[in-house]
C-alpha cells in the first residue's frame, strides 16, 4: 500500500512543450510493453485533471526542473492532504483519458490469476455476496 | 465492442474461486470480456466487499486463516494499483446520493437494492459506462436513477454476447 505523504498540486501550461512532453511526464504504452514517464518513477506522483498533477513533497523540485526543461509554464495551486487523497489517484470524478490509461493490463493480469482459491466444498458466489456483503 | 465495464462482486468471486458453482459462467464471461477488451473497472467499495465475503468465508466457516491471507495478498497485488476509488472518498454526498436512488429503486421499479449496489448504478450513470457484469439479476430490474432512465445493461454469462456488439455511433 502507498504510504500517505502530503502532495503539491501542479498545474502546468503546455502551450509550447515539444511533441514527445506527454509521453515523457506520463510515459507510454506500446503493444504489451508500457515505458514509464517522469511521474511512474515518483511513488506517489499522478496526474488528477488534464493539466494538474499531484507531486510529493519532497519531488516538487524535480518536477519542476522537468517542467521548464520542456518549456512548460506551470504554477502551484495547493496541497493535498492525506486525509483527502487516493492511492494512485485512480478516482470517482478523473478524466475519462486517465482512467482508461490507468486501467489498462487489469483485464489481462485478472485472466492470468484466475480461478486460483480452492475451497473445501462447493460454494456459490451470488448466495455468499448476499450473506456476507453489503 | 464495449468499451468499459464495471465489473460487480459476485463475477469476481466466482472467475477467482474454481470451485463455485458460478465459476463456469463466470468463465464463459471471462472469454467474452478477453475477446471484446474493455476497459474492467473495479470500484473501491466492490473489493472491500469481495474481501468481506471471502474473509467470512475463508476464516469464520471454513477456518483457512493462512490461505486467506496469502489470498487477500495475490487479489491485492493485482487490484489494489488499478481500483477506482469512489465509494471510500465520495463522503456524505455519495452516500446520500446512494440512499436516495436505493429509494428510488424501490419506489419506482419495486426492487430492493443495497447502497452499495446503487453506488455502482450512480458510477455507471456518471461516467456513462454501458455495461456492469453481475450474476446479480435484481440490478438489472432498476428503470431510473435520479429521475432519468438507467441505460446500464447488467451482463452475465446468457446475454454476454452484448459486450461484443458494435456501439451506436
Amino acid at each position: 500500500m502507498e504510504k500517505a505523504e502530503r502532495k503539491v498540486l501542479i498545474k502546468y501550461d503546455p502551450r509550447g512543450v515539444g511533441p514527445s512532453f506527454w509521453q515523457k511526464l506520463y510515459g507510454y504504452s506500446k503493444g504489451k510493453y508500457r515505458y514509464a514517464g517522469l511521474l511512474d518513477d515518483l511513488p506517489g506522483a499522478g496526474r488528477v485533471a488534464k493539466t494538474l498533477i499531484a507531486v510529493p513533497e519532497g519531488d516538487v523540485k524535480k518536477v519542476k526542473s522537468f517542467l521548464r526543461k520542456q518549456g512548460a509554464g506551470f504554477e502551484e495551486q495547493g496541497t493535498v492532504a492525506p486525509a483527502t487523497e487516493a492511492p494512485g489517484f485512480l478516482r470517482w470524478g478523473m478524466p475519462r483519458e486517465v482512467l482508461q490509461d490507468r486501467l489498462e493490463g487489469l483485464g489481462e493480469e485478472m485472466d492470468r490469476l484466475g480461478p486460483f482459491i480452492k475451497t473445501d466444498s462447493r460454494r456459490d458466489a451470488l448466495k455468499d455476496v448476499e450473506r456476507h456483503g453489503y | 465492442m464495449a468499451t468499459e465495464v464495471v465489473l460487480d462482486t459476485s463475477y469476481l468471486l466466482a472467475w477467482h474461486r474454481a470451485n463455485d458453482r458460478l465459476h463456469p459462467r463466470a468463465k464463459k464471461i471471462q472469454e467474452t470480456l478477453a475477446r471484446a477488451k474493455p476497459g474492467r473497472i473495479v470500484l473501491d467499495c466492490v473489493y472491500s466487499e469481495l474481501i468481506a465475503v471471502l474473509a467470512r468465508t475463508r476464516v469464520e466457516e471454513e477456518g483457512r486463516v493462512h490461505e486467506f491471507l496469502e489470498e487477500e495478498r495475490k487479489l491485492r497485488q493485482i487490484y489494489w494499483p488499478r481500483l477506482v476509488w469512489m465509494g471510500y472518498i465520495g463522503g456524505s454526498d455519495l452516500m446520500g446520493r446512494a440512499l436516495e436512488v436505493s429509494r428510488e429503486a424501490a419506489e419506482k421499479s419495486g426492487v430492493g437494492i443495497s447502497p452499495h449496489d446503487a453506488m455502482l448504478l450512480v458510477f455507471c450513470h456518471d461516467h456513462r459506462v454501458p455495461f456492469l457484469v453481475s450474476f446479480d439479476r435484481v440490478l438489472g430490474q432498476v428503470k431510473t436513477i435520479e429521475g432519468t432512465e438507467l441505460e446500464v445493461l447488467v451482463v452475465d454469462d446468457s446475454n454476454r454476447e452484448a459486450l461484443l456488439e458494435p456501439r451506436p455511433a
